[in-house]
């Protein structure tokens, strides 16, 4: 292999630089007149009332944290897939026993809730989802549930009268 | 210059660039996005080095997965404004240069050839070491072992890392 | 002149990419490995300080796959460097939820605090 990688190498290179290239190009012709307007964050119409950073749900963390298991799974059972044919059946259960004990840990987290991005849902409180429009309860399940963090946006009006 | 030795230049550059970013960057989402071009210098190394398989997974664990996990918890808690004291930066100067001193000296120390290379073995190829690798990993003789405690140290670490970062009794758990 | 001072191990023949000694690979991963320490032992908060440990064992792997090339793309340092990179995937995944707890907890990233065992 001398240099098998220079398509790569001249795919990113030429990607950077069209974007950049383009970005200067645009900067000659376009008019600049800034004013504090619109300099400041576009937050659909409402002015900024706070910081940018905010906390984000734990299950964002959860599910990136099994991707990454399932990410290495992956780079195991890459070398193992390109020769467990020719190593025959014994191999094959090597194989399938790393992936069984992996499976464990994926039964844990989905028995305990883990995966569930609404618990209340699987909790079975709010047996009505499946048909029918979302009732005014389960909008607030969803909302009290899924979204934690951030500004509280809905305001005092409908929903507070339900709990 | 041949081309091998300008893409090493490059990628040392964006290497040490990217974890000097990670190092002095006072916001840590500046560290996390160095530590990714750090990571994808090293995985440019990894294809000079001949390693293809280590590249890929280089990129698709470290970069597409573990980058990921730390912006994940720099979102998670807030921005730490830490002060810089000239204590802590003298102590740290002062074990840098002592590993680098041993460091430097490891590397030009060394005389002759790497031992132990069996003369028999050919250049070998990229695909030809992923095989390599499979069949080391199925051997019992070899790697057989720490390949299935590889899967129970995942299994653990699900398991442990989804327990620990589990709200207990705060609202919506 | 650099360069013959540099490839005090050159590269042998028929290996990828023979153009580049491998001491200059072994000595860019001992100057990331370094980075790593300054940066451990520098920062205050704990996401650096876990970052900072992943530019170590990116090093390390560095030098298990120079290693591997200058003997003929020995597969045992892949072998290593995967186990390296499970190893190193599991500490970041383990340590931040270590981390959110205890913040948590806390409510501080700084590692100055944490004198909870001090006796």
């Amino acid at each position: 292999m001398s240099f098998d990688y220079l398509t790569i190498a001249v795919a990113l290179v030429g990607g950077i630089l069209f974007v950049y290239a383009n970005m200067w190009i645009l900067s000659l012709v376009r008019p600049n007149k800034p004013s504090d307007l619109k300099l400041s964050t576009y937050e659909c119409g409402e002015e900024a009332f706070s910081s940018s950073w905010l906390r984000f749900d734990m299950r964002f963390y959860t599910v990136a944290l099994i991707f990454v298991v399932f990410d290495l799974e992956i780079a195991f059972l890459f070398p193992w897939a390109v020769v467990y044919r020719s190593l025959g059946i014994l191999a094959f259960v090597e194989g399938l026993i790393f992936v069984g004990i992996l499976f464990l840990g994926l039964f844990y987290v989905w028995a305990k809730g883990d995966l569930d991005w609404v618990k209340a849902f699987a909790k079975g409180r709010i047996p009505e989802v499946l048909d029918g429009p979302p009732s005014r309860e389960v909008r607030k399940g969803v909302f009290e549930s899924g979204l934690s963090g951030g500004p509280e946006r809905n305001g005092g009006g409908e929903e507070a009268g339900t709990s | 210059m041949s081309a091998e030795i300008l893409a090493f230049l490059v990628l040392a550059t964006a290497t040490v660039a990217g974890g000097v970013v990670t190092l002095w960057s006072r916001y840590v989402v500046h560290s996390a996005f160095g530590l990714m071009l750090s990571l994808l210098g090293v995985a440019g190394f990894y294809v000079l080095l001949g390693s293809d398989f280590l590249a890929v997974t280089q990129v698709v664990v470290y970069v597409g997965g573990v980058v990921v996990l730390y912006l994940f918890g720099v979102m998670l808690t807030p921005p730490d404004r830490e002060e810089r004291s000239i204590r802590r930066i003298a102590v740290a100067g002062i074990f840098a240069v002592a590993a680098l001193v041993v460091l430097l000296k490891a590397v030009f120390g060394m005389e002759g050839r790497w031992y132990g290379v069996d003369p028999d073995r050919g250049p070998a190829s990229g695909g030809a070491v992923i095989r390599e690798v499979g069949n080391a990993f199925m051997d019992k003789e070899a790697y057989l072992l720490p390949f299935e405690i590889a899967s129970v140290l995942l299994l653990v670490a699900l398991v442990g890392a989804v327990f620990i970062a589990r709200r207990e009794g705060g609202r919506g758990s | 002149m650099i360069a013959s001072i540099l490839a005090v191990l050159p590269a042998a023949e028929g290996i990828p990419n023979p153009s580049i000694p491998t001491s200059w690979v072994l000595l860019l991963a001992a100057l990331l490995f370094i980075l790593g320490i300054y940066g451990f032992l520098v920062r205050r908060d704990l996401i650096v300080v876990f970052m900072s440990i992943e530019l170590m064992l990116n090093a390390a792997n560095l030098t298990f796959l120079a290693a591997a090339r200058e003997r003929m793309l020995d597969p045992e340092g892949q072998v290593y460097a995967i186990f390296v990179i499970t190893v190193a995937a599991v500490e970041a995944a383990v340590g931040l939820a270590l981390l959110i707890a205890w913040f948590r907890l806390r409510a501080t990233l700084d590692v100055e605090t944490a004198v909870e065992l001090e006796g």
